[in-house]
């Protein structure tokens, strides 16, 4: 780490100067902000995720969470709907549920459903369409559709080996047999404390729960920083897209129709908006039919390029290479059918 | 990555982000409202990363004999990515968006709002200009039809966009919602003026609404008629909201 901070040092003028054109400011500015405002939710999900890999049973959510897919897709969806979570704070929960044996369709669903159909993005909508409350419903209604069609997808379609990073990773992070490191580690945490304070007595109950909080730590950090060298990344090629492909080619394209939908479904994947902000950009994109702007902000918080970093990384790349591109075309379908039908 | 490296990156951004979050700086990057949370997120972070670096010299001895035939103690190499916003916070500092990001960006509308067709405000100074944010203005001359700002002094205040089509310039403010990803830049053509600073300068300018009638989707800004121009330093909150 010294090492690392002379080096910093000593590259500080190089780095400055390699970064005083205003191209090169833009990209800074807009990498720094992407990290910046997802960091917080991003803390807040390995947070939970840790909570998970320390406080509930291995096993308990297989019996907890119903077999059959077609229950247990919609019930995680609509768990999604009333747990609020930004997209960055989903995946490594998603992670964290898949690896403590929940059903992979329904860890999927509630991954989709939460960042997309929570009070806080609902009312954001509201507030970016004042005066179309039918662009808010199709919105929820579209972006429903898309996490339990993707759920119940994967149930059908998908193979258990293509999860299986999650799983394997438990093994090393949490510790679960009994004999691996974070385990070993922590009893000697448990040891270490008793001898400082040799008043206090090193009771079961006490230990337990020393460990369980060594555990969850131990998961946030690692979570923390797996979930957050990939979201540098995703953060880093959306501020290259945004600084480096030229809007101008946006603003010829802009009209109604299929054309108009996957262009903007493309565009989502491309900028990485958050989806509490998403409303307000696709509200700016005057030029663009209803429809397509309702693409927009339903394959924004399911599928961009700083998510399928996240996803690769939690999940794995043989997960990524399939699940983004399902997610998209069901995403765009899904927007498509809905405003057909509900926006004019 | 060894378990202290991983921790000592988690400290370094934890406190850049409780820095960030304390202090104005992270106005260039989110909403000022998300500043306090930023900092605790930091605050997290630190006490993650601060928790194993804390840990006595012996119990880290014995924790490597402990993780060894394991895998790894939990840190994946991918963290070292982590090393890239640490420098871009602590050594680029990159400023707030400004003209280059304007001129690459399609052209915006404010959402409709009702002040649009409200009355004005109070002059700060009686019978002087009415200040007005570039939002207000945009929102009052495209959706009000300009019908509450006709013949009004006005006084506006953004930043200098350079304007392609010449003879004045496009004074420029972002509006975000959640950082500057989703920036969506305002603009009000500037006419009248001899000379103005250049590109990114903060200006103050005095003038009236040019009267022009257009639509929703007419992509050409509002227009000022300028009367007068005076540098001003950079607002501590760059954005609007």
């Amino acid at each position: 780490m010294a090492a690392a901070g002379v080096a910093a040092l000593v590259l500080r003028p190089v780095i400055v100067r390699a970064f005083a054109g205003p191209a090169a400011q833009t990209w800074a500015t807009m990498f720094v902000s992407l990290t910046v405002q997802a960091l917080p939710f991003l803390v807040l999900g390995v947070l939970v995720s840790g909570a998970i890999a320390a406080f509930v049973p291995d096993g308990s959510l297989a019996r907890v969470i119903p077999r059959r897919p077609s229950v247990a897709v919609p019930a995680a969806t609509l768990a999604g709907v009333l747990i609020p979570g930004c997209e960055c704070s989903s995946v490594p929960v998603a992670g964290r549920l898949v690896a403590r044996g929940a059903p992979a369709p329904a860890a999927l669903a509630f991954m989709l459903a939460a960042p997309a159909l929570n009070p806080v993005v609902v009312v954001a909508t509201a507030v970016a369409f004042p005066g179309r409350p039918d662009i808010v419903v199709a919105r929820f209604v579209a972006s429903f559709l898309t996490a339990a069609a993707v759920g119940l997808g994967w149930a059908r379609f998908g193979r258990p080996q293509w999860t299986e990073r999650p799983a394997a990773e438990s093994r090393t992070a949490d510790g679960d047999p009994p004999s691996c490191d974070l385990t070993s580690g922590t009893g000697v945490a448990t040891t270490t404390r008793a001898q400082r304070s040799p008043t206090t007595r090193p009771n079961r109950p006490a230990g337990a729960t020393v460990r369980r909080l060594a555990v969850f730590t131990a998961t946030a950090r690692h979570d923390f920083g797996h979930a957050g060298g990939f979201l540098a990344l995703g953060a880093a090629t959306a501020a290259t897209l945004q600084v480096f492909v030229p809007r101008s080619l946006l603003d010829g394209l802009g009209g109604s129709g299929a054309g108009a939908i996957v262009t903007l479904g493309l565009l989502a994947v491309l900028l990485a908006v958050c989806s509490e902000a998403d409303a307000f950009v696709a509200a700016s994109l005057v030029q663009f039919s209803p429809t397509a702007r309702l693409a927009f902000m339903v394959v924004g918080p399911t599928v961009d390029v700083k998510l399928i970093a996240l996803q690769a990384g939690t999940f794995g790349r043989s997960f990524a290479v399939r699940f983004a591109p399902a997610t998209f075309l069901v995403a765009l379908a899904s927007a498509a059918l809905v405003g057909g039908l509900l926006l004019r | 990555m060894n378990d202290e490296a991983h921790a000592g990156i988690l400290f370094a951004l934890g406190a850049l982000a409780v820095r960030l979050g304390l202090t104005d700086a992270h106005r260039a990057y989110i909403r000022p409202a998300m500043g306090p949370v930023l900092a605790l997120a930091g605050a997290v972070l630190m006490a993650l990363g601060g928790a194993v670096l804390l840990r006595p010299r012996r119990h880290a001895a014995h924790t490597a004999v402990a993780h060894h035939g394991h895998d790894h103690g939990g840190a994946s190499p991918i963290a070292w990515l982590l090393i890239a916003p640490l420098l871009a916070i602590a050594i680029v500092v990159p400023g707030p968006l400004g003209a280059f990001a304007a001129n690459r960006a399609a052209a915006t509308l404010p959402t409709p709002s009702r002040a649009d067709f409200g009355p004005l405000p109070a002059p700060t100074v009686p019978g002087g200009p009415v200040d007005l944010s570039l939002k207000d203005f945009v929102g009052r001359a495209v959706y009000g039809q300009g019908r509450t700002i006709r013949g009004v002094p006005v006084r506006l205040d953004g930043f200098v966009t350079p304007d392609a089509r010449g003879g004045g310039f496009l004074l420029t403010r972002f509006i975000v919602t959640c950082c500057a990803a989703d920036a969506r830049p305002l603009r009000v053509a500037v006419r009248g003026l001899d000379q103005w600073p250049g590109a990114d300068s903060w200006v103050e300018v005095t003038g009236t609404w040019h009267p022009e009638t257009r639509g929703a989707e007419d992509q050409r800004p509002a227009v000022l008629d300028a009367a007068e121009l005076r540098s001003i330093p950079a607002p501590a909150t760059p954005y609007l909201s």
